[in-house]
């Protein structure tokens, strides 16, 4: 995972926009339920939004997917046909509506380059996909979140400046250099993983698994730099709050405080940004998984684009999009329902 | 202001990013060898006396082509920055003033291009603009434009809320007057720490498009590329994807800490719960 | 008497005992020789074809997993090169050059069991002929006038006119012999006489074949199952194959990475060659491209050794004209100029470019010994003072710009066709070379039936291209087929396109 690794201000979730001073009209409704209904119609307006724009914009690309297909022999009347039959002649308000409402129906078309559905093509490299994912949050938070307490607990003390070194380093590394540090370390050297390439799970899930270890540990390790500053910081909050105060006045024991109290706070604000930066780890996937050359959802539109298989791109471009926005739009929801009086603590990162 | 002698995050950031610009400047008067020119006689050296650094599968020196990839990512960085603070400053300026509607368009528009991976953005519009160095300038900058609309829109709009734009306005000053000569003056110091960072995000980011091949392309030198290029000889010399990975870890963070440093130094209210 | 029938009997044991060893010794030998059926063999191929009828599609890839394995053609080109009999059992042609008769193999059946007879052969070839088809390579063929069948096993080719190449364009991936009652799923689950069978496509994975149990060779395949494995990138394919997912990379395995496969134990590396010219093409229609002491300068100023180091690991074999050597006209013309950047430099100032002059060298993405030889010769150029700004561009592009619009200045690209030498008769070919004189010569070779003419006619054809610089011969692409010690009989070199499993067998 390169790009914006942290430094993105968390959005704050709930009342972003300036406006809601004044009480919008209520008469039926529940100021919640009315803010419900609301980010709703967002929601609907931003992925039509989305989708409009990812269609445009491939339309642009150029290279003609029919010339592609049929080669150099290809004559004219032959290159027509195709184009009619692939819809690439008809006005594009009309391709739009009709891959959009495939889209929903499940069904993205066909990939020029395979000649096979793409909504199969895609399911089959979520397989690689979303366990690389997965496997990467799980090192991710494994690694960041007992240090990020450890750095908590011990502020401004040796293990919290080592901490903090070791945020900043993994800020500072590409995901796709540790990438290839671990695959000379591992593979080359030590040559104890190969150095790429996926086993698939009916194969062998156990050399799956191995083929995603080092991928997943590129990633999560980034990952974790930024978490552990999270955590940090969520914890320093939440061990300042009230309540611990509190709690501590009680004779509660240290260890419950931290670990009962304080925690389960600021765990809140931290699996929230684990959430909102699902699609930054989807975009680390995407060089990941060429680097370690695994047969995912990343490398599949990386090689379409490539070679000008529009549908895929398209097609998956939706997805993922569509996917963030869904995620982010659950994380704003649940958000807003579960605490609002944490929102102003996690502007911070 | 705080006592910079505190501030450590500034004085180290300083130093690494110092020493990017000696080397980038440098470049253009000095390097031990021509960084493109190829010797075959020589391919793969490792490091040592007649190449610090170590040679290439050309027989290209990895030193010189380090120092010319500093370069290649100090301009991406800029321009990038330069295109994302130019144009999100302008929209986020015009978005704090506009209030109602047009203000929440303008800020969804920019939360749907927030949240879309900026990877498959610039990966997207360098596919349709093609590869290139001035390409990813321009998909990189893109990309920055959102960031720099909300920063500016969130921070100039508790500055209009301030008692001296008030009288200003009630004065009878013209409104883009207030906007130049009072909000921007204002929202300087986020605009100059969210600029650092995501310098160092753009290098990241200019790295990763090279490396896929979308970049900066051949022969000129770019971290991004050679580890690229390194990757494939990697059982024959490990050494040509060690260098230019530190390269770019040295440059990402030393612009982080000077981010970091700048913000505590600049606005302590901002860092509020970190220290 | 005792003693000597005792010492009668230990003889006789060891007699016995040494007959039994010397006998296990040599039948042990004759075992390590002779093919062992059975077994089965997982191919690396980078290029997953986009269909599997090599009749109607160019493509190499296509070829690379259907030819000689699912689909025969009459005759064909075995590993050395020779154009032999396949199908056809015999073949003769007339005095007059203008009647070719091949006699087919007897009981000769599809995989779908209908038996291939002469009316399958004419329908093979009246299809390829059809417009509609539109089979890419029509041109080879259309010197055929008609087609006839004249016993089940007789097939009579009238031409239009002599035709010296016909041979050789019968032993093409495009002439495969197809069947009336399945040629419409050529496409998907092509149907065939080969050595093989199809069993599946998997998309983006693979395809599977299994031995065909009624081949008309007895005794082949060995194999029982094969399967092409489609890894697109050269280190992932070597990842399978230290891993042991495949036994076998065909064609991709990238040179730097020949040592390190040499060192290990379990596998082997054989070296040869393919047909592929990698050329550094230059567009007549450009300036100053026209002007062929420019074209003899920039051929001068590179140093085809570095090419082929930097390129392709030292493996390839550099070549002066567009010819491969496994070609019987081939002619070594590699030394013929070689490399001198000072006279290049003296070259372009009598041209008029005393100070270089600049140019884009367009460099097909998918293929990396292109891009890499496009870099090392950017460098050689610029020792002479010509510029060039390099442009990676996607194989569609490269189709569409370069090959069908001739928009480029250079470009580096290895043509694969073997025997493609006449490409350079076609004035609107992307190199826009246009010379009636190499026409005429052309012409001449295909009208030659004189085995020695012809072979005359050719080296000068290749001459000819040398010494007018039409082009800058840079090397053969090396066939660098990597394996698991234990597979046997597989092709050291690739002299058409083609992977032929039909032999290959498995030692245990």
């Amino acid at each position: 995972m390169l790009l914006p690794q942290a430094k993105r201000s968390s959005r704050p979730p709930g009342g972003r926009s300036s406006s809601p001073q004044g009480a919008p009209p209520t008469f039926f409704m529940t100021p919640v339920a009315y803010q419900f209904i609301k980010r709703l119609l967002i929601l609907f307006a931003t992925l039509l939004l989305v989708s409009g724009v990812i269609f445009l914009v491939l339309q642009v690309i150029p290279g003609d997917p029919a010339q592609i297909i049929l080669g150099i022999q290809a004559t004219p009347e032959n290159l027509q046909a195709l184009r009619h039959k692939l819809g690439l002649d008809l006005p594009l308000p009309v391709q739009y509506w009709n891959w959009m409402s495939g889209a929903l129906r499940g069904d993205l078309g066909v990939s020029i380059t395979y000649d096979v559905p793409i909504s199969e093509l895609i399911l089959s490299r979520l397989a690689v996909t979303i366990p690389l994912a997965l496997l990467s949050i799980f090192f991710a938070v494994v690694f960041s979140i007992p240090l990020g307490i450890y750095a908590a607990l011990h502020r401004n003390r040796p293990g919290d400046y080592g901490v903090m070194v070791f945020a900043q380093i993994g800020l500072a590394v590409p995901a796709f250099w540790a990438g290839i540090l671990l695959i000379l370390f591992f593979a080359v050297y030590l040559q104890w993983f190969s150095a790429g390439g996926f086993k698939s799970w009916m194969e062998s899930p156990l050399g799956a698994l191995k083929s995603l270890l080092l991928p997943a540990l590129s990633l999560g390790l980034i990952r974790a730099a930024v978490l552990a500053r999270l955590t940090r910081s969520c914890m320093l909050e939440a061990l300042g709050e009230d309540f611990v105060r509190t709690a501590r006045a009680k004779g509660l024991a240290e260890r419950v405080v931290v670990y009962k109290h304080a925690l389960r706070n600021a765990l809140i604000p931290v699996v929230t940004i684990v959430g909102l930066q699902m699609g930054e780890l989807l975009a680390g996937a995407i060089v990941i998984e060429n680097v370690f050359n695994l047969p995912g959802l990343g490398r599949l539109v990386f090689l379409a684009i490539g070679q000008r298989d529009l549908p895929v791109v398209q097609g998956v471009s939706l997805l993922i999009a569509f996917f963030i926005v869904l995620v982010n739009f659950a994380v704003d929801v649940i958000y807003g329902v579960v605490d609002p009086r944490i929102r102003a603590g996690s502007e911070e990162i | 202001m705080k006592r910079p002698i505190k501030n450590v995050n500034l004085i180290i950031g300083g130093i690494l990013v110092l020493a990017i610009l000696i080397t980038a400047g440098l470049s253009f008067f000095y390097t031990p060898y021509d960084p493109n020119r190829m010797n075959m006689g020589k391919r793969f050296q490792p490091p040592g006396a007649e190449y610090l650094l170590g040679t290439d599968q050309y027989g290209r020196d990895i030193l010189s082509r380090v120092m010319k990839g500093a370069v290649n990512s100090l301009i991406v960085g800029w321009v990038a920055v330069g295109i994302g603070m130019g144009f999100g400053v302008l929209l986020g300026s015009l978005a704090a003033f506009w209030r109602g509607w047009k203000s929440e368009g303008v800020l969804r528009l920019m939360d749907v291009l927030y949240g879309f991976p900026a990877v498959l953005s610039a990966i997207l519009i360098t596919s349709i603009l093609g590869p290139g160095m001035v390409n990813s300038m321009l998909a990189i900058g893109i990309f920055n434009i959102p960031i720099f609309t909300r920063l500016t829109r969130g921070a100039s709009l508790s500055v209009w809320q301030r008692d001296f734009v008030t009288s200003a306005r009630a004065v009878g000053q013209r409104n883009g007057v207030i906007i130049w000569g009072t909000i921007l003056p204002n929202i300087l110091s986020p605009l100059i720490v969210q600029g650092t960072v995501q310098f160092a995000i753009a290098i990241l980011a200019e790295a990763a498009l090279s490396y896929l091949g979308l970049g900066t392309q051949p022969p000129h030198a770019s971290w991004g590329r050679m580890l690229n290029e390194a990757q494939t000889f990697m059982e024959i010399s490990p050494w040509l994807a060690i260098f230019p990975g530190l390269a770019i870890a040295w440059a990402v963070l030393g612009f982080n800490l000077l981010g970091d440093g700048l913000r505590d130094l600049l606005d302590p209210k901002l860092s509020r719960t970190r220290r | 008497m005792e003693i000597q029938a005792k010492r009668g009997k230990w003889m006789g044991l060891f007699l016995l005992f040494s007959c039994l060893v010397m006998g296990g010794f040599f039948t042990s030998e004759a075992n390590a020789q002779k093919p062992v059926p059975g077994g089965t063999l997982t191919i690396s191929l980078a290029a997953e074809p986009s269909g599997l009828d090599p009749t109607t599609n160019p493509s190499a890839a296509i070829k690379r997993v259907v030819h000689y394995n699912l689909l025969e053609g009459l005759l064909k080109v075995d590993r050395n090169g020779r154009v032999v009999p396949a199908l056809a059992k015999s073949y003769s042609v007339s005095k007059d050059g203008k009647e070719h008769t091949f006699v087919l193999h007897s009981g000769i059946k599809f995989h779908d069991g209908n038996p291939c007879t002469a009316e399958e052969v004419k329908f093979t070839f009246e299809r390829l002929l059809d417009p509609k088809t539109a089979a890419p390579y029509r041109m080879y063929y259309e010197a055929i006038e008609s087609i006839q069948a004249v016993d089940p096993t007789t097939v009579k080719f009238k031409m239009k006119k002599v035709d010296s190449n016909f041979l050789f364009n019968m032993a093409r991936g495009d002439a495969v012999i197809v069947s009336q009652q399945s040629a419409d799923r050529l496409k998907s689950a092509p149907v065939g006489t080969g050595p093989f069978k199809f069993v599946e496509w998997k998309r983006g994975d693979s395809v599977i074949m299994a031995k065909n149990p009624d081949y008309y060779v007895k005794g082949l395949p060995y194999l029982e199952k094969v399967t092409f494995k489609f890894i697109p990138d050269p280190s992932a394919q070597l990842a399978a194959l230290r891993a042991g997912d495949i036994e076998v990379i065909a064609y991709d395995l990238a040179p730097e990475n020949v040592p390190a496969l040499e060192r290990d134990a379990r596998f082997k590396v054989l070296k040869g060659n393919t047909t592929t010219d990698a050329i550094l093409a230059m567009n007549h229609s450009k300036k100053p491209f026209n002007d062929p002491k420019v074209r003899q300068a920039i051929t001068l100023a590179i140093d085809r050794k570095a090419v082929i180091q930097g390129a392709v690991g030292g493996y390839g074999t550099p070549i002066g004209s567009h010819m491969d050597p496994t070609n019987p006209y081939y002619v070594d013309l590699s030394g013929l100029y070689p490399y001198n950047p000072q006279k290049a430099k003296q070259l372009l100032t009598e041209a008029g470019y005393p100070d270089g002059f600049e140019a884009i060298l367009k460099l097909p993405e998918p293929y990396a010994y292109a891009r890499r030889s496009g870099e090392i010769i950017a460098d050689q150029l610029s020792k002479v003072g010509i510029k060039l700004t390099l442009e990676v561009i996607q194989m569609g592009q490269w189709v569409d710009r370069v090959f069908k619009n001739a928009d480029y200045d250079l470009t580096v690209m290895g043509h694969a066709e073997p025997f493609d030498i006449e490409i350079y008769s076609r004035p609107n070919y992307y190199f826009r070379y246009n010379n009636p004189k190499f026409l005429e010569l052309i012409k001449k070779a295909e009208g030659e039936m004189n085995e020695q003419a012809r072979k005359k006619i050719y080296e000068q054809a290749q001459r000819m291209l040398a010494d007018d610089f039409v082009n800058v011969y840079l090397f053969i692409y090396p066939a660098l087929p990597a394996m698991k010690k234990e597979v046997m009989n597989w092709w050291k070199d690739y002299p058409t396109i083609v992977v032929d499993a039909g032999e290959v067998y498995i030692q245990k």
